[in-house]
C-alpha cells in the first residue's frame, strides 16, 4: 500500500522526466521498426510510414500511457488551470461572474464539452466507482472506442494470428 | 486482410511478467520475442504493449532502468520486482488451472 502510495507520488513529482521518457522510448521504438524494415528492402521513407502505422496512432498511445501511469488527470488539472488562467488575464471581470455563477458546472450540465469536463472524466479513471461523477462517465470517447475500461485495467491487445504475417 | 484478429483479454500482463522473469529487456525487443517465442501466432502493439508496461511498472511489478545497448542507444530496460514474481507465480496457477479445465471439457465427445 505505501509502495504503491510512493509509486503514484513519485509519478506525480516526477511527471516531466516521465513524460521525456516516455517519448523517446516510443521514439526508439519507431526507430528500430523502421531500421527493420529497411533492412527488407523499403526505402527510408516507406519503411518510416509502415513504421508508422504498425506503431499506431502516437497521441493516442501516450494518453493512454498517461492513463496507465496514473498522471493522467494532473495533466487535465494543470491543462484547466492554465486555461482559466488564461482566461483571467484576458477578460477578469467575465472571468470572476462566470465562477460566482458556476460556469464550468452549468458548461457540463448542458451537456457541453471543455477542459473542465476533460478533467472530470480523467479524475474518474483513478477514483473508486462510489466516488465517480456521472458527468464524467464516457467522457472519453477514445477510450471508449478501443475498448479499454474506465480504470484503464483491460489487458486486451494481444493478438492471436490464424496465418503468418509475412510483413509484421 | 489475410489474420483473422481475437483479442485474448487477461493475458497481456501475464505474457509480459514471464518474459520479462526469464530476460530483463525493452518493450520493442519485447515485442519481438512474443512473436518469435510463439512462431508469429501472438503479436502485441505498442498501443496495448506500452501502457501496460507502465501500468505494471506504476503497481511495482516491474522496474524501469535506463542502460546503453549494444549499439550504444540509450534504452529503458524492464525487470520483474518480488511483488511482480509473486504475481505471476499468482497469474500462472490460475491460468493453468482454466487451461487444464478447460482441455477436460474439450475432451469430452
Amino acid at each position: 500500500m505505501i509502495d504503491r502510495a510512493w509509486l503514484g507520488l513519485r509519478s506525480a513529482l516526477l511527471r516531466r522526466r516521465l513524460e521525456r521518457e516516455m517519448q523517446e522510448e516510443m521514439q526508439q521504438h519507431l526507430e528500430r521498426s523502421t531500421e527493420r524494415l529497411m533492412a527488407r528492402g523499403l526505402s527510408p521513407r516507406a519503411a518510416r510510414r509502415a513504421a508508422e502505422r504498425e506503431f499506431g496512432n502516437v497521441a493516442w498511445l501516450q494518453d493512454q500511457a498517461r492513463d496507465a501511469r496514473g498522471t493522467a488527470w494532473l495533466d487535465a488539472v494543470i491543462g484547466d488551470v492554465r486555461f482559466a488562467l488564461r482566461h483571467f488575464r484576458r477578460r477578469p471581470v467575465t472571468f470572476a461572474l462566470r465562477g460566482l455563477r458556476g460556469g464550468v458546472g452549468t458548461r457540463q450540465a448542458r451537456g457541453g464539452s471543455g477542459p473542465g469536463d476533460h478533467a472530470v472524466g480523467r479524475v474518474n479513471g483513478v477514483l473508486p466507482g462510489s466516488l465517480q461523477s456521472p458527468a464524467g462517465a464516457g467522457a472519453n470517447p477514445v477510450d471508449a472506442a478501443a475498448g479499454v475500461s474506465a480504470r484503464g485495467r483491460s489487458c486486451a491487445g494481444v493478438v492471436m494470428n490464424e496465418k503468418r504475417s509475412s510483413f509484421v | 486482410m489475410n489474420q483473422s484478429q481475437q483479442f485474448l483479454a487477461g493475458t497481456l500482463e501475464l505474457i509480459v511478467l514471464q518474459l520479462l522473469q526469464a530476460e530483463p529487456t525493452n518493450g520493442y525487443d519485447l515485442t519481438l520475442r512474443i512473436q518469435a517465442i510463439s512462431n508469429d501466432v501472438l503479436s502485441v502493439n505498442a498501443g496495448s504493449l506500452y501502457p501496460a508496461l507502465y501500468r505494471l511498472e506504476q503497481r511495482g511489478l516491474l522496474r524501469a532502468r535506463w542502460s546503453l545497448s549494444g549499439t550504444g542507444r540509450r534504452t529503458k530496460v524492464y525487470s520483474v520486482t518480488a511483488a511482480g514474481r509473486r504475481q505471476l507465480a499468482e497469474q500462472r496457477a490460475g491460468w493453468e488451472q482454466f487451461a487444464g479445465a478447460l482441455g477436460a471439457i474439450l475432451k469430452v465427445t
